[in-house]
């Protein structure tokens, strides 16, 4: 497996050496080297089963969910290697937002979800949380049509799309550097697509972020870079 | 070689094949008929037996003239005891239990081993708990016969259950939730009592009221441990009573008729319905839980 | 003479022998005789009686009596009276030793097969061969009559019922789950036994229904829908794929569920029985209300004697238990029994939910 990426003069956040990924004694990802570009939008694209999403929660150790799943190699964020001993897997985590192919709000109200993250981490409360909530929905462009019953009304009520940035103003709460999406549209509509792609285009602005993507076409609208697995 | 038609093709005329599917279908049917018939004759035979002696008077008053009339107040009482002890000990144990099994067990021989153990446990007859609260609770703790003693023993006998319910409604979590609390940063322990454990609750309380419903109805476990047959007082909630026996309802039962002719008829089978009563309430309470949760999460 | 039903390795009672001033024979008799409940061939200690010591100016020659082979017996002593209480104590005086023979665990391996129960009398026996049967036989019958009717219940649930019907039949199965043992033990008492007895009682001069017969009809009802709920459960993890490719083989309706379905759902249908098996063997409430509560031996060596066994009152394990924990003394030898018994039951228990477990891996 090759990931080919250009080479340029920006700083570097994430560097693979190396990494493999082995599920069940099966090579998943083999001696990838990688990296990705502070403040850019890096889209990885490929064959389905070439490993693009085991790459990408590589990125934030979640393969070590799976009891049978093997990383080795090395997987630099600032220089730091995040699989040495005595990594915290919840900072780690916390830089590292992910949002998942299929929207998972969880099952309460839409406030409850975006103000999980900072309340647990930072002890936030009160005013503070309402504004880092706010803050969150509306860098995710969804504030202006929850704001009306943002208590009341339970996360699982919204549209698929609107699911989805929910899922995105619940990452960017809790504050990450990083943004891995994997396949963030590939179970939505076009508008809602459209929708979410501008929105990446507008996250790549302050975050890094990396998209897994099946459609090269959407790779090309809204990323700088593209890595290519196969 | 010679080939065997299983089927033979239709003749002209007659569709065999579909009246032979046909009456094969109302045979089958007829099974669960006849199971549907047996538990609403069940119901009604109870019902048509205990409807008249049940009053306010019977449900509420300690019997009388040597259990030969009166009413079962205590008896209610006791059982109500039991089950409220019961509740506040096995639920937290068995919720605990539950969770360890399903959080801490990724290695798989160990788990499959404690989950085979718990699943018997669970099909483990009453008497059996019985026996061991018994030589447990009463003689080795010096608990004595006693509603504590009915506690422990209940608490034991209802634990698998909720166990197993509190394992099966944690693995229903999507893993869609489990995933977006740890790519929010959570901890593990942060993930199951923010997100999985709300969750999994309608679940865990409709096993939680059913295996108390299963408790409540049973006289063995309660027989050699709890009980105490002459009862013309109400037991009260006190550290003294802690260590007293208390009638209920399965026991009377049991004693009435272990000692026939001393309870008249009539006011047995006010108890029988007092009981399935009791036991019914909690099972439908089950199933509201059970049918809002579904609506709420589809 | 009373044998001591606790005699330890070797332990000796003594015994006085004396005759009252009143006495006018010359001589006097010692005689014994084996309490009716007492069998030498059980018994787990050979007692010897051994003359220790003769009062003063009395002349006799050493005795010593094997009570095994002599149960019953009587010896004549020459006269001796006591007139005071310092004098009694002078009298003749006996040993009883009790002497475990060699083959005491055989022994009580046998009694434990072969003879019957009786644990209250003065030589408890603790046969419990009827009480085993008994309890086989009630489950043995409980199974034959819920397997196929639960069984075809879960065929028609998993394999032809709308959603609708299995949405509504759950709760049902549910509340026939719920309804309290004791409950149960009622409804047999006012529905079958009276039933039982209407139809047997004149020819075998029944007092009542209750008995094997009875017993296990309520068994079935209380089994009926642990075994439909989990032979569903083990129909309906059968692949559809499965269902499918029956179907697009031709096969009928009944055909697919006979050649397709029922081989694909075994392991878990076995698991289905066996677990409700466990769960016959175990209850208590049941047998205790309907058995009738009289040890008896099966008996089929004639029709009307195997409709004896069926409808008369028998006795299982279980309530065994639970009648004989009501009234044990702690600590004596018969405490031990019911426990011994409960053992036996996990024991039992253990065994089918190992082979469940085998089947379910």
């Amino acid at each position: 497996m090759i990931a080919a990426m250009t080479p340029t003069t920006t700083k570097t956040v994430i560097q693979t050496v190396d990494l493999s990924v082995a599920y069940n004694g099966k090579l998943a990802l083999k001696a990838v080297n990688a990296q990705f570009y502070e403040n850019t939008v890096t889209a990885l694209i490929g064959p389905s089963g070439c490993g693009k999403s085991t790459l990408l929660r590589a990125l934030n150790r979640l393969n070590d969910r799976i009891p049978d799943a093997v990383t080795q190699g090395k997987v630099l964020i600032d220089g730091k290697d995040i699989y040495a001993r005595g990594v915290n897997l919840t900072r780690l985590r916390r830089e590292v937002g992910m949002v998942f192919q299929k929207p998972n709000p969880f099952p309460m109200s839409i406030f409850e979800n975006v103000a999980l993250g900072p309340r647990l981490h930072y002890g936030l409360r009160g005013r503070a949380l309402e504004e880092i909530v706010e803050d969150a929905l509306r860098k995710a462009a969804l504030w202006d049509e929850v704001k009306d019953d943002l208590k009341k009304k339970s996360g699982l009520a919204l549209s698929g799309g609107q699911q989805q940035r929910l899922c995105l103003a619940r990452m960017l709460a809790v504050q990450p550097r990083i943004l891995l999406m994997d396949e963030p549209c590939s179970a939505l509509n076009p508008i809602s697509t459209q929708e979410i792609e501008e929105l990446i285009v507008e996250l790549g602005k302050q975050y890094t972020v990396i998209v897994v993507t099946h459609n090269l076409q959407q790779a090309a609208r809204i990323s700088q870079y593209t890595g290519f697995l196969m | 070689m010679a080939v065997k038609l299983a089927h033979k093709p239709a003749e002209a005329g007659v569709d065999w094949e579909a009246l032979v599917a046909r009456r094969d279908a109302l045979r089958l049917r007829k099974n669960a008929l006849l199971t549907t018939l047996l538990v609403f004759t069940l119901l009604a035979v109870i019902t048509y037996k205990g409807a008249s002696t049940i009053s306010w008077e019977f449900l509420t008053t300690p019997p009388r003239e040597g259990m030969s009339a009166g009413g079962i107040g205590p008896m209610i009482r006791g059982s109500l005891l039991l089950m409220l002890g019961t509740f506040l000990l096995a639920t937290p144990l068995g919720i605990f239990g539950g969770v360890c099994l399903a959080e801490y067990g990724d290695r798989s021989r160990i788990r499959r081993f404690m989950h085979a153990s718990v699943a018997a446990l669970a099909g483990t007859p009453p008497i059996v708990y019985g026996l061991f609260g018994l030589a447990i609770f009463v003689l080795k703790f010096q608990f004595g016969v006693s509603l504590l003693a009915g506690w422990c023993t209940l608490t034991l006998f209802s634990l698998p259950v909720i166990v197993l319910t509190t394992e099966a409604a944690l693995k229903t979590v999507p893993e869609g939730i489990i995933n977006g609390g740890l790519a929010l940063g959570l901890s593990r322990w942060q993930t199951l009592w923010r997100l999985a454990l709300p969750y999994a609750m309608p679940g865990i309380m409709t096993g939680v009221i059913l295996s108390l419903g299963r408790a409540a109805g049973e006289a063995m476990p309660v027989l050699f441990t709890a009980s105490i047959y002459y009862a013309s007082t109400f037991p009260a909630l006190s550290w003294e009573s802690l260590r007293q026996p208390v009638a209920n309802l399965p026991y009377y039962l049991a004693e009435g008729y272990r000692q026939p002719g001393v309870v008249p008829e009539h006011l047995i089978w006010g108890a029988c319905l007092t009981l399935i009563v009791l036991v019914l309430l909690l099972n439908v309470g089950a199933i509201v839980i059970r049918t809002r949760a579904r609506r709420r999460y589809l | 003479m009373r044998a001591p039903e606790r005699a330890k390795q070797g332990e000796r009672f003594l015994l006085l022998v004396f005759a009252m001033p009143t006495y006018t024979g010359k001589t006097m008799e010692l005689a014994w005789e084996p309490d009716v409940s007492f069998e030498p061939q059980f018994a787990p200690y050979q007692f010897r009686l051994r003359l220790v010591r003769a009062p003063e100016g009395v002349d006799v020659e050493p005795i010593e009596i094997d009570l095994r082979q002599h149960p019953k017996g009587c010896i004549t002593l020459p006269v001796w009276k006591a007139y005071s209480q310092e004098e009694w104590l002078k009298g003749y005086l006996f040993e009883l030793e009790a002497i475990p023979t060699t083959s005491t665990t055989w022994a009580t391996l046998q009694q434990f097969l072969m003879s019957d129960w009786a644990p209250t009398i003065l030589y408890p026996r603790f046969g419990m061969l009827p009480l085993l049967l008994a309890s086989l036989l009630i489950t043995t019958l409980a199974i034959l009559f819920a397997t196929p009717l639960g069984l075809a219940a879960a065929v028609y649930l998993s394999e032809q019922a709308s959603p609708r019907v299995r949405e509504w039949f759950k709760p049902i199965l549910e509340v026939l789950a719920a309804i309290p043992t004791v409950v149960l033990g009622y409804f047999g008492v006012v529905m079958i036994t009276p039933a039982l007895q209407k139809l047997f009682g004149e020819a075998l001069q029944l007092s009542s229904g209750r008995g094997l017969l009875a017993t296990a009809l309520m068994m079935t009802v209380f089994i009926l829908p642990t075994i439909i709920s989990l032979s569903e459960d083990a129909l309906r993890a059968v692949p559809n794929s499965l269902r499918e490719g029956a179907e697009a083989l031709g096969f009928t309706h009944a055909g697919r569920i006979r050649l397709v379905i029922l081989p694909a759902a075994k392991s878990g249908l076995i698991a289905a029985v066996l677990l409700a098996v466990a769960r016959v063997m175990g209850e208590t409430m049941i047998v205790w209300i309907l058995s009738g509560g009289t040890p008896t031996m099966p008996d089929f060596s004639s029709p009307t004697a195997a409709l004896g066994t069926l409808v008369k009152p028998t006795r299982a394990i279980p309530d065994t238990i639970a009648i004989e924990m009501g009234n044990v003394e702690l600590e004596s030898p018969h405490y031990g029994y019911p426990f011994l018994l409960g053992l036996i039951i996990i024991n039992l228990l253990g065994f089918a939910y190992r082979k469940r477990a085998q089947f379910q891996l």
